[in-house]
């Protein structure tokens, strides 16, 4: 299923249509309804840049099934992927992040990997969506040590 | 407004922040817990922050509890944004300190009207900190310690003192030294008394220069929301100057009492030494005129008949003058006198006038009051005798009436009499002034200065309502009767 597939989804009971990797749609439609394409741009951008690193922290975790670690990676990469709309991501990441703060034995390896598929085909979707992103700096400053 | 975002999460802290801007913040952002700190710990830092519960360094929670613990006075509002959506996640939350909480994903609308009740709550503890701190009374706040833990300007400026001085220290540390401990014993008193508020109770200070302040300290218990006593709030209040003027009237009071006695005594010892020597004139210029009318010539009878009026003139004025004097100084008991019984013996002493002038002389039901007996009856015929002797062409007609006024009684006793002009309203009770001739209206014109002086040792009040002609009504004030008695009209 590819972005363009997902957009022509736009309504319907969403227990019987499967869940697509990305659409744009919630918080991120107003902001482009407004006129605010370029921000929308920054934030697939800032988005993806972040969730990358976020995947890599959770193949580690997984990797030494570090239970707490993956946990609280699943839990935050679920935050952003819920304000982008990102469904299936958003799915997959609660269903790690329960499994591992549930000590399941599972393969979480597995997990990871389907959540990086899911992770190409919305980054797909995102690009195809912004017609190519550009890499943008965050506008506001940050205070970390 | 400034506002802190402090996220890890790179998208939330853009897309709050464009959002939280468009609505005139001024947004900064953290990207973990000790940056959220190190913004939030400047003084001149925002007072409003929006927190993620997990971040590096320090996570929302941990954020929350040091910021509380380390409040410096300046309130921050903290609002929790997080992924965490059960309650017991919520209940820890607002345990650690959050004003606020909300899940992601973040609904905007939602997210802007809870920001906005933050800000109310902002804008509110702004004032109340504002009228804290320019109160003009000086006001402190400590924990259970003793330790102050806030302080005012007023407070400043009554201790001689920076804020930084005295945050920390106890409030007995700057009692002087003989009354540290009745410091420390009224604080522990407040704190463990059953109720939030105490008696006021007063306290030396040491102010600023060393000078002892005197002051009257009023504390309250504050009370944490299990209802156990977390700290005192407390005002000060600068009586010093305040007592010394007291104590200045007092002594002012005292010698004006004495010098009262004084004059009183004097005027009773004089009038009554100069009435042996006036009786001697007196017996032998009547003896004078006795043998000698007739036997001299008519200028000598002419100047023995001065002297003998001239004589008896003074004769009555010195009795006046001495029943004046006894006024203050020979007043008899107070206790309760039923004035119908008083307007009984009054009848009856004026009874020769009433039947010479044909008056009427009708009395409404009377009450009981607080006073000298004797001094009723003096006063009541005084007004009544007036009232008949200041009389027109027409019969006397005088009416005794009483009116509830508070904690007394107004008595009033109406004529239909010639009147007296307004602008004589207050002469008319100085001593010896008169408004007529002997001639005309027999006497010395110290009738009503009895009077007043009656009133006012019973602590009421006299005063008239005349037109000329047209009569007059005297009104006096009088005390009921004193507590747990009957004060049924009779």
């Amino acid at each position: 299923m590819n972005a363009i597939d997902s957009n022509a989804i736009d309504s319907g009971d969403t227990c019987r249509r499967p869940l697509v990797p990305w659409r744009l749609s919630g918080a991120l439609a107003d902001l482009e309804r407004a006129g605010e394409s370029e921000f929308v741009r920054d934030l697939l951008d800032a988005f993806l840049q972040d969730t990358s690193t976020r995947l890599e922290s959770m193949r580690k975790a997984a990797a030494s099934t570090d239970l707490d670690a993956l946990a609280a990676c699943s839990h935050a990469l679920k935050g952003s992927t819920l304000l982008m709309s990102a469904d299936r991501l958003a799915e997959l990441c609660r269903d790690i992040e329960q499994l591992a703060a549930g000590r399941k034995h599972r393969d979480y390896l597995a997990m990871v990997d389907q959540l990086d598929l899911v992770l190409r085909e919305t980054r797909e979707a995102m690009i195809s969506h912004a017609g190519g992103l550009p890499r943008h700096h965050p506008p506001t400053p940050d205070h970390s040590r | 407004m400034r506002l802190l975002i402090a996220d890890d999460d790179t998208v939330y802290r853009m897309f709050l922040g464009r959002e939280l801007s468009k609505l005139g913040f001024e947004v900064v952002t953290a990207c973990d817990g000790a940056g959220a700190l190190a913004v939030l710990e400047d003084k001149a830092g925002p007072s409003l922050a929006i927190l993620d519960w997990s971040m590096p360094e320090a996570d929302g929670i941990e954020v929350c509890r040091r910021v509380r613990a380390n409040s410096d006075g300046r309130y921050i509002y903290l609002l929790l944004l997080t992924a965490r959506d059960t309650p017991a996640d919520l209940i820890a939350g607002m345990g650690a300190g959050a004003d606020d909480y909300l899940t992601k994903p973040v609904n905007m609308t939602e997210l802007h009207l809870r920001v906005r009740a933050g800000c109310r709550i902002l804008e509110f503890e702004e004032r109340s900190r504002q009228l804290f701190d320019d109160a003009p009374i000086a006001y402190h706040e400590t924990n259970t310690s003793g330790v102050i833990v806030r302080v005012n300007r007023a407070e400043c400026r009554l201790l001689g003192c920076g804020a930084g001085e005295i945050l920390g220290r106890r409030v007995w540390d700057f009692a002087v030294p003989a009354q540290v401990e009745k410091g420390m014993a009224v604080f522990q008193a407040a704190v463990e008394a059953p109720n939030q508020r105490m008696e006021d109770t007063e306290l030396e200070m040491c102010g600023r220069n060393g000078d002892a302040v005197l002051v009257r300290l009023q504390q309250n218990q504050v009370r944490d929301s299990h209802g156990a006593v977390a700290g005192l709030r407390c005002t000060m209040l600068d009586i010093t100057e305040l007592r010394r003027q007291e104590e200045l009237l007092k002594r002012q009071a005292a010698d004006l009492a004495r010098s009262n006695a004084e004059l009183e005594q004097f005027a009773y010892v004089a009038s009554h030494d100069l009435q042996e020597p006036l009786r001697m004139v007196a017996s032998f210029t009547q003896l004078l005129a006795k043998r000698y009318a007739g036997k001299l010539d008519d200028k000598a009878d002419e100047y023995i008949k001065y002297t003998v009026d001239g004589a008896k003139r003074m004769q009555q004025l010195i009795a006046d003058l001495l029943a004046l004097s006894r006024v203050g100084t020979k007043g008899g008991e107070f206790r309760d006198v039923p004035l119908a019984e008083v307007m009984s013996d009054v009848l009856l002493n004026l009874s020769p006038a009433i039947q010479e002038s044909g008056a009427a002389v009708v009395p409404d039901s009377l009450p009981t009051v607080f006073a000298d007996r004797g001094q009723m009856t003096q006063l009541l015929q005084n007004l009544i005798g007036n009232a008949i002797k200041f009389r027109n062409a027409k019969a006397p007609q005088v009416h005794i009436s009483a009116a509830e006024a508070g904690d007394d009684w107004t008595i009033s006793v109406r004529d239909n009499g010639i009147g007296i002009a307004p602008e004589h309203a207050e002469r008319v009770f100085q001593i010896f002034q008169r408004l007529h001739t002997r001639d005309q209206y027999p006497g010395t014109g110290i009738g009503l200065a009895v009077c007043r002086k009656i009133v006012e040792r019973h602590g009421g009040k006299i005063w008239l309502d005349s037109t000329p002609g047209g009569g007059t009504t005297f009104h006096f004030t009088l005390h009921k009767c004193a507590p747990g008695t009957d004060e049924s009209m009779r």
